[in-house]
């Protein structure tokens, strides 16, 4: 990355609101100014803020789909594997009795969509992580306040004038957020 | 409503941080000496039973389904109340579940690890449990998928990982408040492990929304299909009293029905112990009040409809096994079922009684026994009066029956003291939204 060695030191700028009130008008006020890489943290979701960030992203429904059918699959296919390796005759009963396998079938599906739903939003949050940059940001509580976001890696990002910029937005903190030391 | 009242920051702050800054340790504590009590009560009876197998139990042929299946259908139905409420009221967009969903789906949670033992523990050799999970093993066995046991084994793994799961994705971003504001290393350490690394990033939040939504239509679809697997399991048999196709709804009405009754029990303990007035409202009692009334009067459909199926069927042993369960030897449970269930229930058509947590918490009580009652009616007067006089037999719970239903309890209770105390018993970045929204509403 052909950047300046100052700026490659620093993961973001970031400004502390109290609120989400005007975060997305502040977005676009960014945007307009030529920022790209942006992000907003906050304690809960915000539609307005997420769709002003970017397009709708859809990959968590089609995981949860993919876990439904691969159980629904594995559910079945695993009831009719064994019954045909290991045929049970019981009071004359067919090897294929249609009427239990939905339930099994269905149940498994349900398990692993959930499943699937749960490790595809992680892994694709990339998370679980130990220590991320956005924890260096001063006194950080996600839980408690909004901070909008300039990385380092924007072209337009500068060491003098991002802050301003952000400030300019009426935010309450300001900070430059330093890169963790690598370990050497 | 008149209780959307926002409420302050500050509010919700000292809410959130309970964990942090325990206000109750006496009360809790002695609580938790008793859940231990029990606990204890649970690890004498698993041992006696271990060591002297299952013919410490009561259950015996022909009522070869006692105690361990009768308390399974209880706790199983006590589960899916705290799945539907945190569920149904996300979809539909309620605005008080907030409150109410996370000490629903702990209760849930705990509740199935009971049901969960249950049929293990009745296994002749419950160490052998996992021969229902079908593996490849040497010896070339699988299971008998078209056995009820094996629909069993699938249900609870089910339910548990998805409750768990469900729970869990609720929790990640307080849990990850907790991190941020724990001042001791060991709070931040565990609550930050916890966490995952969650920081509240706009774009994992929208993954997390659709997660968490999947997973809410996801779990009202299991608790549909899981309550008629085991309904199905009794309905499938050819035992007079249980041959019948209304089995699954009734069973669906009557598991949430004892569920919604144990959240309102729940939720007027957490409200006087912690002076949560303002957050689990009046309104909240009044929409649980209200939930309580409709279900109960749904599974009170149920049990006419199942005496109507006994009558309009004109099979002699159907009319035999209504005779019985109305006038034989276990009346008791009938009749007790039918009054704690319905009697006490017909207050909640006052506003005045929905509104008073306390007495709301009372017919909750009566309806948690009476559906135990009604467990106890349905698998005992099914099979003590078989088809052959000679296979006539009674069941008579023993010592061992009682106490380790009386453990099991406090299987349930000292995990959910824990979580009590742990985590936030509210769910406080839900509410800190709906707060902010009521205000911008006004």
């Amino acid at each position: 990355m052909p950047a300046d060695r100052s700026e490659t030191h620093y993961h973001a700028a970031a400004a502390g609101f109290a609120g989400p009130e005007g975060l997305a008008s502040h977005l676009a006020t960014l945007r307009q100014r030529g920022y790209s890489k942006l992000d907003v943290l906050g304690p809960y979701f915000s539609e307005e803020i997420a769709d002003a960030l970017d397009a709708g992203d859809h990959r968590v429904a089609w995981i949860t789909l993919a876990g439904g059918l691969f159980g629904a699959f594995a559910g079945l296919g695993v009831q009719l594997y064994a019954n045909y390796a290991y045929p049970l005759n019981i009071g004359g009963r067919p090897v294929f009795a249609w009427q239990p396998l939905p339930i099994i079938t269905l149940e498994v599906a349900v398990m692993s969509a959930i499943v699937f739903a749960v490790i595809g939003t992680l892994l694709s949050c990339r998370l679980p992580k130990l220590h991320h940059p956005d924890f260096e940001i001063p006194d950080f509580s996600a839980g408690d306040r909004f901070y909008i976001l300039v990385h380092a890696t924007d072209e337009h990002f500068d060491t003098a004038r991002t802050p301003d910029d952000l400030k300019n937005l009426g935010a309450e903190t300001v900070a430059l957020v330093p890169l963790p030391e690598a370990p050497s | 409503m008149a209780e959307a009242r926002p409420l302050s920051a500050e509010r919700i702050d000292a809410v959130t941080d309970l964990p942090l800054g325990f206000p109750a340790p006496r009360a809790w504590a002695l609580s938790f000496a008793f859940a231990l009590l029990l606990l204890l009560c649970f690890a004498v009876a698993v041992t006696v039973l271990f060591w002297r197998g299952v013919g410490v139990f009561g259950n015996n042929i022909p009522v070869a389904w006692g105690f361990p299946i009768v308390n399974y259908i209880w706790f199983l139905g006590i589960g899916h109340a705290g799945t539907l409420i945190s569920a149904l009221l996300l979809l539909t967009g309620v605005g008080q579940r907030n409150a109410l969903n996370r000490f629903a789906e702990t209760m849930t949670l705990f509740a199935v690890i009971c049901a969960g033992l249950y049929p293990i523990l009745h296994l002749g050799r419950p160490w052998l449990f996992y021969w229902t999970a079908p593996y490849p093993n040497t010896m070339g066995i699988w299971p008998q998928f078209k056995s009820p046991l094996s629909w069993d084994f699938f249900a609870v793994l089910t339910y548990l990982v998805a409750s768990a799961a469900f729970w869990y994705v609720g929790a990640i971003p307080d849990f990850a408040r907790l991190r941020d504001r724990a001042k001791g290393r060991l709070g931040q350490v565990c609550y930050g492990l916890a966490a995952l690394g969650w920081r509240g990033s706009m774009r994992h939040w929208r993954r997390w929304e659709q997660a968490y939504r999947l997973c809410a239509g996801l779990a009202v679809t299991m608790v549909f299909i899981i309550t008629a697997a085991y309904s199905l399991l009794l309905g499938g048999g050819p035992i007079s009293g249980w041959n019948s196709s209304i089995f699954p709804p009734y069973f669906l009405c009557g598991a949430v029905f004892s569920g919604f009754a144990v959240v309102a029990v729940i939720m007027a303990v957490l409200r006087r112990a912690f002076r949560l007035d303002d957050i689990l409202t009046d309104a909240h009692s009044d929409l649980i009040g209200k939930l309580l009334l409709a279900v109960g009067l749904m599974t009170a459909y149920g049990y006419l409809a199942d005496i109507f199926n006994a009558l309009y069927s004109g099979e002699q042993s159907e009319l035999e096994t209504l005779h019985d369960r109305l006038s034989g030897a276990y009346a008791w449970s009938f009749w007790g079922a039918v009054i704690s269930n319905f009697v006490p229930l017909q207050l909640l058509w006052l506003r005045r009684v929905r509104r008073n947590s306390l007495l709301l918490a009372a017919i909750g009580v009566s309806v948690a026994a009476g559906m135990w009652m009604e467990r106890y009616m349905l698998i005992v007067t099914g099979l003590y009066r078989d088809h052959l006089v000679s296979s006539w037999g009674t069941f008579q719970a023993s010592l061992w029956d009682w106490a380790l239903f009386a453990g099991m309890i406090g299987v349930f209770l000292a995990p959910f003291l824990l979580f009590v105390r742990l985590l936030p018993i509210v769910s406080g970045f839900e509410l800190k939204k709906a707060s902010e929204e009521a205000r911008h509403a006004r």
